[in-house]
């Protein structure tokens, strides 16, 4: 006789559970080892042959360190709130919970079958209100935090409401979504709605009007990376920007943490880097553009070339930039609104990567380039991103690809400054060769030249 | 310094998600009292959102604090949930806090993660994000969540498709389809075989629109093409794991996945090789049967040679686990098996280790094995076998002969014959004799261990 599987399955999978065998206590007489899947959201459809493949992976690896000696942690739960729960609840009428515990059901039938060795006493289910107790919980800590620079870390909020009493602003470093300026003692006679105010511009979990991702069909905001090509990746909605109050978490704050954090573990590189580039740091330098016949306003732009500002032949903001509305003049007035419309219903990243269609509009006013003295015109187009950076950059046609393709659309005007390329053809983007139509630079390396612009612009300020 | 990085927009206008616990009075935001949480979900008599465009928790009764100021009709992201679940884990019905001090303590950190590579920016930039603030305000321990982490590979579907002519319901065989203007439909993998024939009733109770459907057929049948993508109840490319389980058992459907290559590589599902694994699962019980199907071991002591086989796997294994490369530890238990069948060895001494070994990857066997051996469930309480490297040890080294370079025949000899017996060795074989030309040779070149190159 052949082995019966079916018996034999059976029989342990109720000897294990009776006999609590992959139960997990601390013990500290034995070293630890944490082996964790990432915890599936449990949809309708059950699990497919290929979502076992990490927790079969996960799980041959954790019952081998146990028997290798270490007390192993190797649990599973469900991520059980989520968007298609509750569009078949709109559909269906059906409450959300409902499906929910239905699909979580079938899903720890499967997985039990699969014979993993969870401790399902630890089990957690994102919805279960034992367990989101401790999300809203770590939400009102965020709440109540600030991010000191100075310490390089978060602090509570009290300790900067004694900081305004004592200080008002002065010597503060602190992420924020604005700087703000007030005078020791100003703090006090505040109303009680402009501190919350205040404190909400460096609270970690704040509110704020901010441009975000709407799918009307939806009927909700989506993230980032929720949205792909302009709509949305689950179920392929359109997705438009919109204006709206919402909260956020002062992520940003950690950019310089969530950086280095990533040389300390053994992650693949092509991950590392794909975080990276998701944080995306850059060096360079603020300058500030004055605007011609209104005094009263700068345009500030942030470069990491400051050594090619002789070759800034024209300005770019975003569609979204608070300053534009002063900058259109009246004629342009009806091109530009169009053009500002059009620009909404595209998403960020999309922006960012269609490097083809070229786009813009000309506002109909002039900055001053502050280096070269130069007039040059000031531009609107969606390559430009208003979150990024200022809002506004300088744009250097000769030596950035998407200033290039920007300045032959539109026929402006292309003036090299860096030697080294053919401007005729392509821009020419590497940082290194010597400066050339750039007055007291010319001769200069890129690094000399970036060195000597930016001591230009601080003993001139 | 600039980053790209936003700050990360943490409200949804939906309902099946977590409460805010914040209030608004004058306009302002305020949190909940920490004594007042869980802020439950409230019930809604509909999951739309208002008329006036307000989300679905403006719907709920009563959705004020006990003051009766408004509270938050937003709910948080996906993103919120999955991003500290980790940290509960290690303490998780604890009601006084997230986690004690003690557990985070112990268990400090995740060594290994395994998931999907769709949250490398999403999931895995919050989670770290959550854990250094948690890091800052004293509670966690490690600066960084996740020591190791790996992405296991997708599993891709293999799509049937059928071919329509274009404005009729007549579809036409793969072989033919260039003859005719057709648009691809994919169908239901389980309406073909596993030669990639239709089943041309079952397409035509499949769906209603199919009802009246004809065939323009290639020798007799219809054959659909194939395509290898995403796995996805839209393509109907949907294999269940389910059938298989109840067909081949879990033991077989675990070592089977884990075969189909290495676990960070995306690779399509091949239902083929499943009876190969499935032969394996059998052929590895038998050996601890006898003819008649008696679970029957010997006491006697192995031999060096069964030795070596054992210990050759338990290194194997042991190293293949760790790099996680386990399509490699399957290939492992195969050659074994097969070894130990040809040696006819069912010595306790070694099938006692090899139980211990297959536990992690057929865990349902393995423990009942383990119980007929006479071990106390459960194998997950035994320890690893120690590797033995004197087992593995070769005794005899195989010369690759050369006549003047060509290699012409192979030459077992133990490992510490001295130079002189391997010339004398080698030049009294048959096989010499045959290369050597009546002149003798010029010169014989012997590296130890290595080569033997003859000159003649």
């Amino acid at each position: 006789m052949d082995y019966n599987f079916t018996e034999v399955e059976k029989k342990w999978r109720k000897f294990w559970t009776e006999n609590a065998t992959y139960k997990v206590t601390t013990d500290t007489t034995k070293p630890k080892f944490y082996v964790l899947d990432m915890f599936p959201y449990p949809s309708g459809a059950g699990l497919h042959v290929g979502h076992p493949l990490g927790y079969i992976g996960s799980d041959i690896y954790a019952r081998f360190k146990r028997l290798k000696g270490f007390n192993v942690l190797h649990p599973m739960g469900f991520d059980a709130y989520g968007l298609p729960a509750e569009q078949y609840a709109i559909q269906t009428g059906q409450h959300p919970a409902v499906t929910t515990e239905v699909n979580i059901k079938r899903y720890r039938e499967q997985l039990d079958l699969m014979g993993f060795c969870y401790d399902w006493d630890r089990v957690v289910r994102t919805c279960d209100p034992t367990y989101y107790k401790w999300t809203q919980w770590t939400f009102i800590q965020l709440f109540n935090s600030w991010y000191d620079r100075k310490t390089d870390k978060a602090e509570p909020v009290s300790a900067l409401i004694s900081y305004f009493e004592k200080n008002g602003t002065l010597g503060l470093e602190a992420a924020c979504s604005e700087p703000l300026f007030f005078i020791p003692g100003e703090w006090n006679d505040f109303s009680e709605t402009r501190k919350q105010e205040i404190l909400l511009n460096y609270r970690l979990a704040y509110l704020s009007e901010t441009m975000v991702n709407w799918c009307p069909y939806l009927g909700t905001v989506l993230a980032n990376d929720e949205v792909k090509e302009g709509l949305s990746v689950r179920g392929g909605h359109l997705v438009e920007r919109k204006l709206m109050k919402q909260w956020l978490l002062r992520i940003t704050a950690y950019s310089q943490r969530l950086l280095d954090g990533l040389d300390q573990v053994d992650w693949s590189e092509s991950l590392k880097e794909m975080q990276r580039n998701w944080i995306g740091r850059s060096e360079g330098a603020s300058v500030n553009f004055p605007v011609k016949g209104l005094p009263e306003i700068s345009l500030e732009i942030f470069t990491t070339r400051p050594d090619t500002i002789f070759g800034a032949t024209f300005m770019v903001l975003a569609p979204e930039h608070e300053l534009l509305p002063q900058l259109i003049t009246e004629e342009r007035l009806k091109a530009v609104n169009e053009y500002i419309h059009q620009a909404k219903n595209r998403s960020e990243r999309e922006r960012m990567a269609e490097v083809k269609k070229v786009t813009g509009v000309f506002t109909g006013s002039y900055a001053v380039n502050p280096i070269s003295k130069q007039d040059i015109p000031i531009w609107v187009a969606d390559y430009v991103l208003a979150g990024y950076g200022t809002g506004a950059i300088m744009a250097v046609p000769a030596h950035d690809s998407r200033d290039y393709a920007f300045a032959k659309t539109f026929s402006l005007p292309i003036l090299e400054v860096v030697s080294g390329g053919d401007i005729s053809e392509n821009s020419y983007d590497a940082k290194e060769g010597k400066l050339i139509n750039s007055g007291f630079i010319n001769g200069m390396e890129v690094k000399e030249a970036i060195r000597a612009v930016i001591t230009r612009l601080v003993t001139e300020k | 310094m600039n980053f790209r990085l936003r700050d990360a927009i943490f409200s949804r206008q939906r309902y099946w998600g977590e409460p805010f616990p914040v209030y608004y009075r004058e306009g302002m935001p305020y949190p909940i009292d920490e004594e007042k949480l869980p802020l439950q979900l409230p019930e809604v008599d509909s999951y739309l959102p208002t008329k006036n465009g307000e989300p679905p928790l403006a719907r709920a009764k009563n959705w004020v604090t006990e003051d009766g100021y408004p509270l938050e009709t937003n709910t948080m992201p996906g993103f919120a949930g999955s991003s500290g679940y980790y940290l509960r884990y290690m303490d998780p019905r604890n009601d006084k806090e997230y986690f004690s001090k003690d557990a985070v303590g112990y268990w400090q950190d995740v060594d290994l993660y395994i998931g999907g590579a769709e949250h490398a920016t999403g999931h895995l930039i919050y989670a770290r994000f959550w854990n250094k603030f948690l890091f800052d305000k004293g509670l966690v321990i490690k600066q960084e969540p996740f020591k190791k982490l790996v992405n296991q590979g997708m599993i891709q579907g293999r799509s049937s498709l059928v071919y329509r002519i274009k404005g009729k319901n007549e579809f036409v065989s793969y072989g033919i389809k260039d003859q005719y203007d057709t648009t691809p439909l994919n169908v239901d993998i389980n309406l073909v075989n596993a030669n990639d024939q239709l089943d041309m009733e079952g397409f035509r109770h499949w769906r209603a629109e199919f009802e009246n459907a004809s065939f323009i057929l290639e020798d007799g049948v219809y054959l659909c093409g194939n395509e290898v993508e995403k796995m996805s109840k839209s393509l109907h490319n949907v294999v269940n794991p389910d059938e298989l389980i109840e067909k081949y058992g879990a033991d077989t459907f675990r070592l089977y996945e884990m075969f189909l290559g290495p676990l960070e590589q995306s690779k399509p599902w091949d239902i083929h090789g499943i009876e190969g694994v499935f032969r394996f699962i059998r052929k590895c019980w038998k050996l601890f049967h006898n003819q008649e199907n008696e679970f029957c071991l010997s006491d006697e002591q192995p031999t060096t040679e069964e030795l070596k086989v054992l210990h050759r796997t338990i290194r194997k294994v042991e190293e293949d686990i760790e790099r996680l490369s386990f399509n490699t530890v399957v290939s492992t238990f195969m050659i074994c098996v097969n070894d130990l069948t040809d040696l006819k060895c069912n010595k306790r001494a070694v099938l006692k280790d090899l139980v211990i070994l297959l536990s992690p990857f057929a865990p349902y066997m393995a423990e009942e094995l383990w119980e007929l051996a006479g071990y106390p469930p459960s194998v997950a309480n035994a320890a690893y076998p120690v590797f033995i490297p004197a087992y593995v040890e070769e005794s005899f080294f195989t010369y690759p002969v050369s006549f003047n370079g060509k290699t012409r025949f192979k030459l077992e000899l133990p490992l510490n014959t001295s130079m002189e017996d391997i010339e004398k060795q080698v030049l009294a074989t048959p096989e010499a004799q045959k290369w050597i030309p009546p002149q003798g040779i010029r010169k014989i070149i012997i590296v130890p261990n290595k080569i033997i190159n003859i000159v003649v």
